[in-house]
Parts: structure tokens; sequence; C-alpha cells
């Protein structure tokens, strides 16, 4: 048994390719892109939710407003109508 | 930004060889090792600044390559048993000739039968044996850092490897019943 474990001792060490480090920059740059890609998508749904809701409460309130010009009118219009 | 790919490089240059050799030591095939020495690096780029010193440097080093080995293992054979579970129609529990995909350029031509033997036994055994025998016996670190970096007593890693060595053995004498 010792024999056999013995054998792993004689791995020798092996220097890494020299491409690894490119590599891994590579990798770190693509993960940064990454990273930009996700923010900018949660900023234009962000956006894009924003629009809705002004554009809803803007609707709403054209809405009441006019409810409004027709509840404040005077009654004589209806009259005349 | 130049700085930090200068301090990088440094960093790089400096334990290139540590982490390059224990994956490869861990998986035994040339190309794995270089996958995970890259996943290794980005992690270590991405934590170096939330690394708090509370164990010194390299043994932070060990540990996410170790990690990153054993998960990169159990993901491999993972796979290795959906793919033949999905063609055979059967899942093979014992795994008798799945494992290493043997490729280490750091064992000479001559011991390269046993060695792979010995990958395969390797391959079946639990992680903190697997890890014992690496740090120990491949590795050749001495006891009391395989402790640190294990996060265990020397007294534990002497036992552990006792455990590992034994388990070791009875499964090379059943590899030669095979």
């Amino acid at each position: 048994m010792e024999t056999s474990l013995e054998v792993l001792n004689k791995t020798q060490r092996i220097t890494p390719p020299d491409a690894l480090y490119n590599k891994i920059m590579e990798s770190i740059s693509d993960r940064a892109d990454i990273k930009n890609i996700y923010a900018s998508v949660i900023c234009i749904a962000l956006l894009i939710t924003i629009n809705l809701f002004s554009f809803r409460s803007y609707n709403d309130n054209e809405f009441s407003s006019n409810k409004k010009y027709y509840l404040d009118s005077p009654i004589n219009y209806l009259v005349y109508e | 930004m130049c700085k930090e790919k200068v301090d990088f490089k440094k960093f790089y240059e400096k334990y290139k060889e540590l982490v390059f050799n224990l994956a490869l030591n861990y998986t035994a095939n040339k190309e794995d090792a270089e996958e995970i020495a890259q996943d290794v690096f980005v992690t270590v780029f991405k934590k170096l600044e939330s690394f708090r010193y509370e164990s010194k440097i390299e043994t932070w080093i060990y540990r996410i390559t170790i990690n990153k080995s054993l998960d990169y293992l159990r993901s491999k054979k993972r796979l290795k048993n959906k793919f033949l579970s999905n063609l055979l129609f059967f899942n093979n529990k014992d795994g008798i000739d799945e494992g290493v995909n043997f490729n280490h350029p750091g064992v000479e031509f001559e011991n390269k039968e046993s060695v792979q033997i010995i990958y395969k036994c390797l391959d079946k055994l639990p992680n903190n044996y697997k890890t014992v025998i690496v740090l120990l016996k491949i590795e050749g670190e001495p006891q009391k850092k395989v402790a640190e970096i294990m996060n265990i007593s020397e007294k534990a890693v002497e036992s552990l490897f006792f455990r590992a060595k034994l388990k070791l053995k009875d499964l090379l004498e059943n590899k030669k019943d095979i």
C-alpha cells in the first residue's frame, strides 16, 4: 500500500499555460459586461414602469378634472341644451 | 483600474502554480485543471477586497481551489450519470468504470498506469478522504498546514489520513478483483 502511495509522491509540478492569464482576464471582463447588461435592463424596466404609472395617473387626472368641469359648470348650460 | 490589473497580475504570478497543480491533482486532467484555475482566480478577483485576513491568504486560496475542484468533479460526475441513465435507461450507481479522464502531465510515463488506477479509486472516496490524501501525499504539505486548510486539528488529520488509506487500500484490492 505504502508503495502505491509513494508513486503519487513522484508527481511533478506543472507550470500552467501562458494563455490562462488572458482567459481569466477575458472572463472577468465578460462578467463585468454581464453586470452592465443586467443594470441597463433593470434601468429600462424601471423607466417603462415609471412611464406607465405616470401615464395612468395623468389619464386619471384628466378624467377627474373633466368630471370636475362638468360638475362645476353652471346649471344654465344644461337648461339651454 | 490599471493598478488593480498590475496587482492582480502579481497575485496571479504568485499563486498560479499552487492553484493549477492543486486542481490538477484533484482532477488528473489538464483541461479540467485549467477550467478550475480560471474559475478560482475569477472568484478571488471578485472577493479579494472583502477578504478579512482572518486566515492566511494562501490558506484561503487552498480552500477556494479545493471547493471548486470538488464542485467541478461532482457536477461532471452528475452529468455523466445523467447521460448514462438517459442512454441506457438505468443508473450506474456503483460507477465501476466512470470517473477520471486521465491526462496528468506531471506523471512519469512508467508510473502512468498505476497512478491512473489510484486516481480511479481516489475518485470514489469521500471528499475529506480525497482531500487529505491529495494534500498530504501528492502536494506533500505538512500535517500542520493540512489541519489549517481543512480547519480541523492535527490529530483529526492523522486519523482521517489513516481511515482514508484503509479505504483506498480496500478499493485498490477490489479493483484488482474486477
